[in-house]
């Protein structure tokens, strides 16, 4: 989200969150916007191995939407509405409906490879220096869940931050 | 006889085809305007032809049939079966819908609004319409049926552009699927009692007693509905706001013919169930007479062909709902003649309408004179309206009258009816001409050209179909002989042009004078029907119930939702108690033995829990009391992990985090302390909830108590390697049971959608700008246009 131009060229640039120093000052809680920061990354890679280990450890699209979804948390929690906004790269509709697309997309496709419903394949592939790797066709639909479980968690903190008037909706209304 | 499997994918290719041109007709419009509409043709034209290629063998009395099975196990099926009354009908939609197309392109010529959907939705009718008369299973019948309902709803609303448009189009609507849903019950009532879904397997066979005579009701009632039988008929009239080639299609030619198809369908199996004479009968000649009396009076001709309408498909009702196969002669013989007279009229008023700005006959002067082509047109359509000699409308009428003059019961009362109708369709037929073609004195003529000869060629093909299958009589014989012959030979009737100095000859005559004697006392009628007081009218009748369902579904929201979270929750949490829970006691009962624990960390861990739900029922601070609750979540993630359930534990710890995490959010903007509710309140919830405890207990003790493994569980272990790896609870999410999180994740996003929808809409209300998506593109340009200063 590049909103560096409206901000008079005097102000401090240096931010930690892209959008966290649009909420009231005393709202703002270093520590937790310096958190934010570090862990946000780290989350997120955390939700990709959960997403992809999930046939042979505790994990799974579910949990993995879980996790990439508490990263949001902690950005809405650390920046504000705002920063929520900017966290997120789609629109929380447009994830449910690429969710959607590709769960029912996978099962569509089954019927259309295989003749059943939601048919799944393993592929075994030789990736040199990683060693064996299986990728299992299901891996398409854990990643629909995940993205539905992240646009829900989206849709839940979006609504929740409706009520609160930010500064600058106090400006346009005045 | 063994399905054709050669015609089989002609007949799908050809229903393909209007979904695949209407498309590529809609997609064109933008850039050729109305000329996508020729696109459109291709589909009903290729129809036509097909039908026509089929005519020699249907009409011999080899119906065509194809059967495509698309769930077998749930014995669903969509059999197309093309006999001699799907020919009929068949040609008709076809032949009328390609007619009508052509003739959109220049009428649409000069309209920019809303016809990329106007396209779309005309083709798509015509392929729906097609599949109805094809379709040999009730319940595909009854899918295309609703189809086209939806087809006239979008095209009768137009966009919804102003109040009398939105309001013509919910009237059809509400009234056609509010009767379609008794036809719906019918029908399952009919395919129960028959023992088959097959329309030509219950017509072979059709079944008798109480449930039949129900189905016959109920299916009655949607058919009526559907071709604007009184006392449904007000829908009719008010969906004259559609553009014209809409009227002349669905309102005319095609889609009010659907009940009278039905009706025709089901005349040779259950005419003979009891209450079906006396409805189809009563009810038809009711409608004729009221259409043809209605007609008289209206000034606007689209009106009036409407009413004349309505008085034609009564007419039409009787005769192919009579059960003779004399009256099934006639029938098919009007169905074919009012399809092309009706057609042509109102392509005719359409064309009026256009050139000169108007339709209402008291500001029409001097249309005769300037474009005496279209007076012609207009003429053989009406001479075949009125019942005269050549045309295939006389044929059809002369038949009518013989059909009643055979004895029959009540052939004396209904031959009385049909021909009062008649003399009212020539009294109307004359008021068209008369209204659209003469010269009216001190009015201006609003007439300034003769209309192209392209916008009239689709209205005089059609009008001239009239006469030449008039002199073809044989050729209507034939056709019409294709569903006659339904029925048992009783009277070897044929249809021809001279049948000697016979009683219906002299009833033809009677009809015309009389017709023409109302026509010229037309003042003197008006005059006593302004005398007749107000009598409470169908279309009063029909708002009246529209309203108090609508007041009742108020008062009925009103008395429930009365607004209180608590309350909703107190409601629904004592039905969980009191149903499942009931069921759960006197069913199951109590497990008889169950071990305390496993391990001791399990007890310590119970304890633990117990201490935080104590704790939370005791705090009073709202955040602290939300932290000490997800301790117990917590907790219960332990409880599974100690189970050896780590995606259990993992899921569970997420799930609590997230929801602590949202629970904090919430609550920063409510009051810290918690306020108490009055004592008794407070009373009943405790009880509430301590039953809510006590089923989750039950419930828990219950399942877990249950020490047989599943034969499943074998199963999905043997099966885990092969899907990709060891761990069989993600497995069964994303493999075994992927079919359960398919409809889980959907539900997950539709409710999710809702919510947030159901938020920010009453967060706009309310005046507060939304905090979505949107809000920063907004405040970007703003932003842009500042930079711009």
């Amino acid at each position: 989200m590049t909103d560096a131009h409206r901000r008079p060229a005097a102000a401090p640039r240096a931010r930690l969150l892209p959008a966290a120093d649009r909420q009231d000052a005393g709202e703002r809680s270093l520590q937790l916007e310096v958190l934010a920061r570090l862990a946000h990354p780290s989350i997120l890679v955390v939700a990709v191995y959960l997403l992809v280990v999930g046939t042979h450890h505790p994990g799974g699209g579910f949990a993995a939407g879980l996790v990439a979804g508490l990263g949001l948390v902690l950005r809405r929690l650390a920046g504000g509405p705002k920063e929520l906004t900017a966290a997120t790269p789609l629109p929380p509709g447009l994830l449910l409906g690429i969710g959607l697309l590709l769960v029912a997309g996978y099962a569509g496709t089954g019927v259309l490879v295989a003749g059943e419903l939601l048919a799944g394949a393993v592929w075994s592939v030789d990736a040199g220096f990683l060693g064996h790797v299986e990728i299992p066709s299901a891996l398409v639909f854990e990643l629909g869940v995940a993205l539905i479980v992240v646009g829900l968690t989206l849709d839940v903190l979006r609504t929740l931050g409706v009520d609160e008037p930010s500064e600058e909706d106090a400006e346009e209304t005045t | 006889m063994p399905p054709d499997r050669g015609s089989l994918t002609l007949v799908a290719a050809l229903l393909l085809a209007h979904l695949v041109l209407a498309a590529a007709a809609a997609a064109l419009t933008p850039r050729v305007g109305s000329r996508a509409l020729l696109v459109g043709a291709l589909a009903p034209a290729a129809s036509f032809a097909w039908l026509v290629a089929a005519a020699p063998d249907v009409l011999a009395g080899r119906p065509r049939r194809s059967d495509w099975t698309w769930a077998e196990t749930l014995d669903l099926e969509v059999p197309l079966r093309l006999d001699g009354l799907s020919l009929l009908l068949g040609l008709v939609v076809t032949g009328v819908g390609t007619l009508v197309l052509l003739y959109g392109v220049h009428y649409f010529a000069d309209r920019r609004h809303g016809m990329v959907r106007t396209t779309a939705v005309l083709v798509l009718f015509a392929g729906a319409m097609l599949a109805l008369v094809l379709a040999d299973n009730v319940l595909a019948l009854y899918v295309a049926w609703e189809l086209t309902t939806v087809c006239s709803f979008l095209l009768i609303g137009d966009e919804g552009r102003d109040g009398e448009h939105r309001s013509a189009a919910l009237r059809a609507l509400l009234v056609t699927t509010g009767a379609g849903f008794a036809l719906l019950l019918g029908l399952l009532l009919l395919g129960d009692a028959a023992g088959t879904y097959r329309l030509s397997e219950i017509v072979a066979a059709p079944p008798t007693g109480a449930q039949a005579a129900t189905a016959v009701v109920l299916v009655l009632v949607g058919a009526l509905a559907k071709s604007a039988q009184v006392p449904f008929h007000p829908w009719l009239p008010a969906a004259m706001v559609a553009p014209t080639p809409v009227s002349a299609y669905l309102h005319a030619a095609a889609m009010v013919k659907a009940g009278i198809y039905l009706v025709a369908r089901l005349a040779p199996a259950l005419a003979e169930v009891l209450p079906w004479r006396p409805i189809v009968l009563a009810v038809g000649v009711a409608t004729m007479l009221l259409g043809g009396w209605r007609a008289l009076a209206q000034t606007d001709l689209k009106r009036l062909l409407a009413y004349g309408t309505i008085a034609q498909l009564g007419f039409l009702l009787v005769l192919l709902g009579a059960g003779t196969r004399t009256a099934a002669l006639a029938g098919a013989a009007m169905l074919l003649a009012h399809a092309a007279f009706k057609a042509t009229l109102f392509l005719v008023v359409g064309i009026i309408d256009h050139e000169a700005g108007t339709r209402d006959l008291r500001e029409l002067t001097g249309v005769g004179r300037r474009a005496p082509g279209l007076a012609v047109v207009a003429g053989l359509a009406c001479l075949s309206m009125a019942g005269l000699p050549p045309t295939i409308g006389y044929l059809g009428k002369e038949a009518a009258f013989e059909a009643f003059v055979e004895p029959g019961t009540g052939h004396g009362w209904v031959l009385a009816g049909i021909v009062a109708g008649s003399v009212l369709t020539v009294a109307y037929t004359l008021r068209f001409l008369w209204g659209a073609f003469a010269d009216r004195p001190g009015v201006e003529p609003r007439l300034e050209r003769r209309p192209p000869l392209s916008f009239v060629a689709p209205a005089a093909v059609l009008g001239a179909a009239g006469v030449v299958l008039g002199l073809l009589p044989s050729v209507v014989d034939a056709l019409a002989s294709g569903h006659a012959d339904a029925y048992p030979v009783e009277h070897s009737y044929h249809l021809a042009l001279w049948h000697g100095f016979s009683p219906p000859l002299f009833l033809s005559l009677v009809t015309l004078v009389a017709g023409a004697a109302l026509h010229l006392a037309r003042d003197r009628v008006d005059a006593a029907r302004g005398a007749v007081p107000p009598v409470p009218s169908a279309e009063g009748a029909q708002d009246g119930v529209a309203r108090g369902v609508l007041a009742a579904a108020g008062g009925l929201t009103r008395s429930t939702q009365v607004g209180s979270l608590p309350g909703y929750l107190l409601v629904v949490l004592l039905a969980v108690c009191l149903g499942p829970g009931g069921v759960l006691l006197v069913q199951v009962g109590l497990p008889e033995r169950y071990r305390a624990w496993d391990t001791p960390a399990q007890a310590l861990i119970g304890v633990a829990v117990v201490i935080a739900v104590v704790g939370v029922v005791r705090i009073h601070r709202r955040i602290v009391a939300v932290l000490v609750l997800s301790a117990v979540g917590y907790s219960v993630a332990l409880l599974f992990l100690l189970h050896g359930a780590p995606d259990l534990a993992l899921t569970q710890v997420l799930v609590e985090t997230v929801t602590l995490l949202v629970f904090v959010l919430v609550i920063r903007r409510m009051p810290a302390e918690v306020r108490h509710p009055p004592e008794v309140l407070r009373g009943v919830r405790a009880v509430v909830a301590l039953m809510v405890g006590a089923l989750a207990t039950l419930a828990t003790l219950t399942i877990s108590a249950r020490r047989v493994p599943s034969r499943s569980t074998e199963g999905y272990f043997a099966e885990a390697p092969a899907e990709g790896g060891p761990n069989v609870t993600n497995l069964i999410i994303s493999e075994f049971r992927a079919l359960d999180t398919l409809g889980e994740v959907t539900v997950l996003a539709i409710a999710s959608t809702g919510v947030a929808s159901l938020v920010l809409v009453t967060s706009r209300l309310r005046g507060t700008p939304r905090g979505g998506h949107d809000r920063p593109g907004r405040a970007e340009r703003e932003a842009e246009k500042e930079d711009a200063r």
